[in-house]
């Protein structure tokens, strides 16, 4: 919080330019769901996952 | 008297200069000027009126401004004569059963994969990264793919470098016959050799960097993610080395295969002998929140950190480094990036 020094108002406002991500890193931009088969999960329907974050950033 | 209720899934994160307001059901996020972190603050202690009351008559037009754009991108409701007590806050709390979750090797030679396969069940590994300087065949690729067939891994990436057998007929053969690798990425390819379509059952990609190993660890806008499982894990643990283990081309099994620190070979050790080693844990409690400058930025908690790559200017009190990735070029006490190479401390790693 900004220090009120015994103004009568809080500090005045700027309002500053806003600046918007990109959203380039959205996930689920494929709706297709693999399965896949897994012993020990005793499934046949093991869905195959993209991590929910970079692995690596290697580009 | 009109109250402003924040919805429980709406993150926002102070930085230096400015904050970061995450939508964790949207997985989206939006930067504001630092000024509105003040006014979510005063919101969730007072009524609208009085808040508005407390400025002068010019920034009293900018409170109404910053509650349209909180309306407007529902990142809270209205209610009358007290706030909506219904809703409790959101737990931050991590969770994840698996005892890692992911393993990232620069591949050597097969058997590696072949050694790790049971370990890969024992731990539970979900995700598989392998970095390769050898051209994959489409029969190295099926067979990749074929060890770890009904095993608990759930998706493979492979970074390997193009070739001349690299086309359509060779990308339709894996289409045909792997089933867990979700990403190829084709270094070195000066020229695509056909339009990627969304039409195969991993998405692929040609590029033209010569991708090295050595390349890992850049933060930028586009590795940035919001959603509910990487901010959290972000806001309780380190956001690259947590439950990461790696295997350099070596053999060595580290953290990550950049890191210098080994905890046995592969060839002498399993991953569950190294991953009980002392040290092998140390990283992964340091948040963004322990790490300088990193702790003033507002994307703290969207971001994925690096080890091994950093500044290496601080050292916190148990001796683990606690500076700033070295291949950050954002400054959150100006709210500029820049290009990280750019700086005279970073000219010996320009990858």
């Amino acid at each position: 919080m900004k220090e009120n020094f015994g103004e009568k108002h809080k500090l005045p406002l700027s309002f500053k330019h806003m600046e918007y991500c990109d959203h380039t890193s959205k996930r689920g931009d494929k709706k297709i769901i693999y399965i896949l088969k897994s012993e020990k999960y005793q499934s046949n329907f093991y869905v195959r996952e993209k991590p929910v974050k970079p692995l690596t950033r290697l580009l | 008297m009109r109250y402003f209720n924040v919805f429980s899934n709406i993150l926002v994160t102070k930085g230096a200069c400015r904050i970061l307001i995450s939508d964790l059901q949207r997985n989206v996020s939006e930067l504001y000027p630092l000024e509105l972190y003040d006014i979510i603050q005063e919101l969730k202690n007072d009524c609208i009126e009085n808040i508005i009351d407390g400025y002068d008559e010019e920034s009293q037009v900018m409170v109404k401004e910053y509650l349209n754009i909180l309306l407007q991108n529902e990142y809270g409701f209205i209610t009358e004569n007290n706030w909506d007590k219904n809703f409790s806050a959101l737990s931050y709390e991590y969770d994840e059963p698996s005892i890692l979750t992911e393993i990232f090797i620069e591949f050597s030679e097969i058997s590696v994969l072949r050694k790790i396969k049971r370990s890969v069940e024992n731990l539970r590994i979900k995700h598989l990264v392998l970095y390769s300087t050898k051209k994959f065949t489409a029969e190295d690729f099926i067979e990749i793919d074929q060890i770890f067939a009904t095993s608990v891994l759930s998706g493979i990436e492979i970074f390997s470098p193009f070739h001349e057998d690299v086309d359509k007929l060779f990308v339709n053969t894996l289409h045909k016959n792997t089933e867990r690798i979700y990403n190829i990425i084709f270094y070195n390819c000066r020229k695509k050799p056909f339009k990627i379509k969304d039409e195969f059952r991993f998405s692929l990609y040609f590029t033209e960097e010569e991708v090295k190993i050595s390349s890992c660890g850049k933060v930028d806008l586009k590795y940035f993610n919001t959603n509910i499982s990487k901010v959290t894990e972000a806001v309780n643990h380190n956001s690259c080395l947590h439950k990461k283990i790696g295997i350099d081309i070596n053999g060595n099994i580290k953290n990550c295969p950049l890191m210098a620190e080994n905890f046995g070979n592969i060839n002498n050790i399993s991953l569950e002998d190294a991953f009980i080693k002392p040290g092998f844990r140390k990283y992964w409690n340091l948040t963004k929140d322990k790490i300088e400058i990193c702790k003033d930025c507002e994307f703290r908690y969207v971001c994925t950190d690096c080890r091994a790559y950093t500044e290496r200017n601080h050292t916190n009190s148990e001796g683990l480094d606690t500076s700033k990735p070295l291949k950050c070029g954002y400054d959150p006490y100006t709210g500029k990036w820049e290009a990280w190479s750019k700086s005279p401390l970073k000219t010996t790693i320009k990858t």
